[in-house]
């Protein structure tokens, strides 16, 4: 039996909604959640005692992640692998070069708009990629070397809200062509990077995304999206994805790294 | 009292009084524009290395400097400038001789394509107009070929849009391809291709010819903006290395004259085009070479700041910007700093190599 701990913040929901659904495709593999706010989840680090705990934390925050999960920390040694769900990978930064010129060689030669070249992106997201490693709070000198999967990009629905959060995907809402060949260019320079780190970056499978590169609606979860239509420029929720979001996630990591 | 036609000259015109008693190049009235630049122009730069400090300048004055292929935002400025980005108001590079801007035009404006457009660096390659702007190369020629259609739209875009074109005249050599006469912005072999005397071969430019090729250069704008005006200006810094057959400090004087002489044609003939001084700020008696670093080829950061003063105090950016200090000024600190981006110094490395061999 191989014993596996999916851990990290509020995304790790939807993973552990999908699982009973693929439970009977792994009768060898056991799967252990570990979901906790990420207001709180911010103040967890890996120990190098091998516990995922966090040293400060008041008895109201405890007693919400006890809430959740019926423990308020791990020992991660326990497990043969461990998978960080949620990490912040700040896709927006990548989305954001598009705002000002395309990747090569998307588009005809001639539309007057700049273009960068592959080996100049890569020293961009590289810098990128070691700012996302040093946030993500991994130990590279301890003994737990988790997988990390990012959290989801934001539903296509965001580009219809107001929210400043969202300019970025709103403003390349009409070049989704080239919005969607630089998030995949980022993506392979981040698991490049992390792979030389010893680490596994695990991006989202590619079917959940649409061709602009954002996450097809229908993985958006339940509630998510414009919290009213009264109020364009709230910010809502287009980050929580479903189950079945979920469910892909997952049978993806297991098919990928198990079989 | 007997007449002279120099009775009456204003004082600005006499040695003695001009320089002599006027240790302050900064203060001595020595440079009067002939057209205002006001911060809502638009205003592109291009040249040779010191191109780069009158962009910087100007940028900093608060002007509406064009940049018309700019680097993603955030990227950090030394890996914006290490591609070639946040440099000039595009993405071509430096432009040492007018033959290569003029080419430069002729081919966004489809008048001219080049022989030999891509170069193989190593297992990759490099746009032979421009090989300094990806330095590690890209993947495949029909890339490269790509990024230049890419470039070449935007410098119409620039030119288009531009009020005032900056440009700096900095050396008469270049290296062409013989029977298309192809200009390249480097000798073959330095930069990613090859050289082959069968193919290649060494051009020292004439007055007439830089005369020639600006007011074609020019005429070439003029179709994009009729109302374009040009700021012409000649770099102080001398030639990292000759191929003329003289010695160096020979040739560079030389082609700093050919240079100057047509910048004063231009300037004289042309109401649109102007001339500021930079070589002669730099290279008169009254600096008496302190402006230059100990190598004697290098602007030290005081010279740059000393002629960028002067631009701005001209153009009166010091009145609605402030005066400018030393101290506070964005220039490069050290001769690495001022060399990076200037791929001329590159020839050096045969030099070292002479060195080595004697």
């Amino acid at each position: 039996m191989m014993n596996l701990i999916i851990f990290g913040n509020s995304h790790v929901g939807a993973w552990r909604e999908a699982w009973p659904t693929l439970a009977p495709d792994y009768p060898d593999i056991s799967v252990t959640f570990f979901g906790i706010p990420e207001m709180i989840h911010r103040r967890y680090r890996i120990q190098d005692t091998g516990e995922f705990s966090a040293l400060k934390i008041s008895d109201d925050e405890r007693k919400r992640v006890v809430d959740i999960n019926g423990f308020d920390q791990v020992q991660l040694e326990d497990y043969d692998r461990h998978l960080w769900v949620g990490m912040n990978w700040k896709p927006e930064s990548a989305v954001m070069i598009t705002t000002s010129g395309d990747p090569d060689t998307i588009e005809d030669a001639s539309t007057g708009r700049p273009a960068y070249s592959k080996p100049f992106l890569k020293a961009i997201f590289e810098l990128q990629a070691a700012n996302i490693l040093r946030d993500s709070r991994v130990n590279l000198d301890g003994s737990i070397r988790p997988d990390m999967h990012p959290r989801p990009i934001y539903a296509e629905e965001c580009q219809s809200s107001l929210h400043p959060l969202y300019d970025v995907w709103r403003e390349t809402a009409d070049i989704g062509s080239a919005r969607s060949a630089i998030l995949g260019y980022y993506e392979k320079i981040v698991v490049d990077y992390f792979s030389r780190q010893g680490l596994k970056f695990v991006p989202s499978p590619m079917g959940l995304r649409s061709s602009s590169g954002a996450t097809k609606s229908k993985y958006l979860s339940v509630g998510g999206g414009i919290a009213s239509l009264k109020t364009p420029a709230s910010r809502g929720d287009f980050s929580h994805m479903n189950a079945e979001y979920g469910r892909v996630c997952l049978k993806n990591y297991l098919d990928y790294y198990f079989t | 009292m007997s007449r002279s036609p120099y009775n009456g000259i204003e004082r600005r015109a006499f040695w003695k009084i001009a320089v002599e008693k006027r240790i302050e190049v900064a203060a001595s009235d020595i440079f009067r524009p002939k057209f205002p630049l006001m911060n809502d122009m638009r205003i592109a730069t291009a040249g040779s290395c010191f191109a780069q400090h009158v962009g910087q300048a100007l940028k900093q004055s608060g002007s509406n400097v064009i940049d018309a292929e700019p680097a993603p935002p955030g990227t950090p400025e030394n890996l914006a400038k290490d591609y070639g980005y946040s440099t000039y108001s595009a993405r071509y590079g430096n432009i040492y001789t007018v033959a290569h801007l003029l080419q430069i035009m002729k081919e966004a404006t489809g008048r001219f394509t080049p022989a030999e457009p891509v170069w193989a660096l190593k297992d990759r390659f490099v746009d032979s107009q421009r090989a300094n702007v990806e330095p590690t190369g890209l993947e495949t020629p029909e890339a490269v070929i790509w990024h230049r259609a890419r470039h070449l739209a935007c410098i119409v875009k620039m030119m288009q849009s531009c009020d005032v074109f900056v440009f700096t005249f900095g050396l008469t050599e270049a290296w062409l391809h013989t029977e298309t006469q192809t200009v390249f912005s480097l000798a073959p072999g330095t930069l990613g291709g090859s050289f082959d005397s069968t193919v290649h071969s060494f051009k020292n430019y004439t007055t007439r010819n830089v005369v020639d090729d600006f007011r074609e250069f020019m005429r070439l704008a003029l179709t994009l903006n009729p109302n374009m005006k040009f700021l012409i200006t000649v770099s102080p810094i001398p030639l990292a290395a000759t191929a003329s057959g003289t010695h160096v400090e020979i040739a560079t004087m030389r082609s700093k004259a050919v240079l100057r002489a047509a910048c004063d044609e231009l300037a004289s003939d042309f109401a649109n085009v102007d001339y500021f001084p930079s070589y002669e700020i730099i290279n008169s008696p009254r600096s008496k070479g302190q402006f230059f670093a100990p190598n004697l080829r290098d602007v030290t950061p005081e010279g740059v700041q000393t002629v960028m003063t002067i631009l701005k105090r001209a153009y009166g950016f010091e009145d609605r910007m402030g005066p400018t200090v030393l101290s506070e000024a964005e220039m490069p600190l050290t001769d690495d700093d001022m060399d990076a981006r200037c791929e001329e110094v590159l020839l050096n490395q045969f030099a070292d190599i002479e060195v080595a061999k004697a």
